[in-house]
Formats: structure tokens, sequence, C-alpha cells
């Protein structure tokens, strides 16, 4: 009972740190309000994934990505939310591509020392798993 | 942002609210019979809020903690699987030794498989420190449970996780500062429950959350309005 309620909530410390670093450095929280705000951000989190998951079975899909939470967030009124959160996964998905890129590049030369012993890397299947689940299907 | 409501439409609507808002109250206290006990905990431990300084209030305040409330222990241990990197400020320096003290339990892995999961995702987090600046506040198989606790049957990417994930970031900044500004018309330090209602009753956006955070009434004021509404059972 104790784990179930507790995963079901971000960890406080961490609602409480952001609140520290945002706010000026006179200022002071109650742990009235840090609790509070944990709750009012587990609920933002239920809201905005309701919405896209909502969309998500209107067009038959099963697997909620990242462009349905912008959506979401822009159709709930947090349009600024959306926006930065825009340019952050478009960032992230430079990063992957890059990410994919430099493998090949590492692995191009043990193959070609060693062409008999090629040990699979463990590498290459988790990120087979990961393309499928990212697939937008417009 | 255009608010030219008259007076008279607000009291409807605060009637009909209040009136759903206590209804909703109930069923919380139904099913969460915990918060009745941390409101408990709050009013066994009012001195340490009169007190002015900060360096004198934490190490009671732990101390009181510890002897008092066992489980708060274990809730720290779970937010201890966070790395902290932070530690620009020596305040938050100073919270992470002390945290790291603290560490004696290591937290319980429900499921074999999780273990996986923390390890992909850290590594996610390490490589994208350079590239972007940032590292995820919250962890990412929390939020996840979350999500799926909602509905089963929905998968959900990890860009989706990543995108929640700043989301709720911001959300609780911008929710802060709001409420901090209201602590600061009311020209008191410390922010508590009136200030975040405040932001939740003043700003649309936020009305999601208003069956969350009522602003507080008066017992009087809500029984005439209950009676008037012709709840009351004539």
């Amino acid at each position: 009972m104790d784990q179930d309620v507790q995963d079901r909530a971000l960890p406080i410390a961490n609602v409480g740190r952001i609140m520290k670093q945002i706010l000026p450095p006179s200022a002071k929280i109650s742990k009235e309000g840090k609790q509070l705000m944990q709750e009012c951000v587990t609920e933002f989190i239920s809201f905005v994934t309701g919405e896209a998951s909502d969309k998500c079975h209107k067009e038959n899909r099963k697997t909620v990505n990242g462009d349905d939470i912008c959506w979401a967030l822009s159709s709930l009124g947090f349009d600024n939310y959306a926006e930065a959160i825009g340019r952050y996964l478009h960032i992230y998905r430079q990063g992957e591509r890059e990410k994919i890129n430099h493998t090949k590049k590492y692995e191009n030369p043990q193959n070609q020392t060693q062409i008999n012993r090629a040990p699979p890397p463990p590498l290459l299947l988790s990120r087979v798993e990961n393309p499928p689940p990212t697939n937008q299907s417009g | 942002m255009t608010s030219s409501n008259s007076p008279k439409p607000e009291k409807k609507i605060t009637k009909n609210t209040e009136i759903s808002k206590t209804q909703k109250k109930k069923t919380k206290n139904a099913e969460t019979p915990k918060t009745e006990k941390k409101k408990t905990k709050n009013a066994e431990t009012p001195k340490t809020e009169k007190k002015k300084t900060k360096n004198a209030e934490t190490p009671k305040t732990e101390k009181k903690k510890n002897a008092e409330i066992p489980k708060i222990e274990k809730k720290k241990t779970k937010s201890a699987e966070i790395p902290l990197t932070d530690g620009k400020t020596k305040r938050d320096r100073e919270i992470a030794k002390e945290e790291n003290k603290k560490k004696t339990k290591k937290p319980k892995l429900s499921n074999g498989t999780s273990k996986q999961r923390d390890e992909g995702s850290k590594k996610g987090v390490a490589e994208g420190k350079g590239e972007e600046g940032k590292m995820n506040v919250f962890p990412m198989n929390r939020i996840r449970t979350m999500i799926k606790g909602e509905d089963p049957d929905m998968r959900v990417s990890q860009e989706a996780l990543l995108a929640i994930n700043n989301a709720v970031e911001k959300f609780l900044e911008q929710f802060s500062q709001e409420a901090y500004a209201f602590c600061v018309r009311d020209r008191k330090k410390c922010l508590s429950y009136d200030h975040l209602a405040h932001v939740v009753s003043k700003q649309r956006r936020y009305d999601f959350l208003s069956d969350f955070v009522p602003e507080r009434v008066k017992a009087e004021d809500a029984l005439r309005e209950r009676s008037a509404a012709g709840t009351g059972g004539h």
C-alpha cells in the first residue's frame, strides 16, 4: 500500500528543489506548500497524458509519442510549454541520430581488424527496440 | 487576458463550484486516509515554523522527523535514487551532503527488469548532459508508472516521457513564481496553501486544479450557500 501511493506521485524532494531554484533565496516554502505542489504536478501529468491518450485512441494508435504531448499541451492552454518542448524534442532527435552515426563509425574498425571474430554488440539490440515506438504515423 | 467579468456571475460560479468541491473532498477522504495523517503531522510540529533562523531549523526538524515519522525515511531513500548534479549553490551542496548521510537503506526495486530500465535511463541522461545542458529532473520510471496507472493499454515512447518531464518542470517553475508573487503581496515569508490556491482561482489555465486546491471559505459562508442552493434538505 505504501509503495503504491508513493509510486503514484513524484518525489517531493525533487519538487522542493525546483521550487527553491526558481524562487529567490529569501523565499521559504512550507511543507504544506510542497505537498500541495506535489499533488498539483501529479494532476498535471494525468491531465496532459489523458488528453494525448484520447487523441491516440481516436487515431487508432497504441503509442503516445512526443508530438502527441506537444499537441495536448497546446490544446489545454499551455502553448508556451508546447513550443519549448517542441524545440527540445528536435534537439533530442538530432542527438539520437548523432549517436547512431557515432556507433557505426566506431564499429567499422573493429570489423576490419577482426573479421572472423565479431562479437554481437548489445547496444544494437537496445537500439533496434527503440525505433518502433518512435515511429510517427501521420 | 481579458477579465471583464461582473461580480454577480462570479458569485454564481463560486456557488456551483463549491458544492462540487465539497462532494469531491469527501470522496478524497474516503479514498486516501493517509492524507489525514499528514495533516496531524503538520499540526504536531507547529513550533519549528515559528523559528526564524534557517540554520537552526534544519537539524532540529530532521531529528524530530526521524523520531516521529519513520515513513518519511522511505520516501527520502527513494528520492536518493536520483543523482544530485545541481551542486552550484552552497545551500544545495549542504542539502546534498545531508541527504547522502541519510542514505542508510537501499531503495527496494519492485521488479528485476526495472534495474535494466534504470540503467538505460541513466545512460540516456549521462549522454544528454553535454548536448542539452540539462538532465531529467524526475525519475522516468515513476512517470511511466503514473501514466500506465491511467491507461494500461497505452504505450508511451521515450520521447513522450522526456517531453512530459520537461513540461512538468516548466509547469512547476511557473506555478511557483506566480504563487510567490502573491506571497510577496501578502508580505509573508513562507509560501503556503493560500498563495497556491489564489493562483488557481485567478488564472483559467489552472482550472483543472480547482478541485484539488479549493480556496478557503468560512464554514458559515459555505453553509449559507448550501442552503441557498437547496442541498440542505428542507
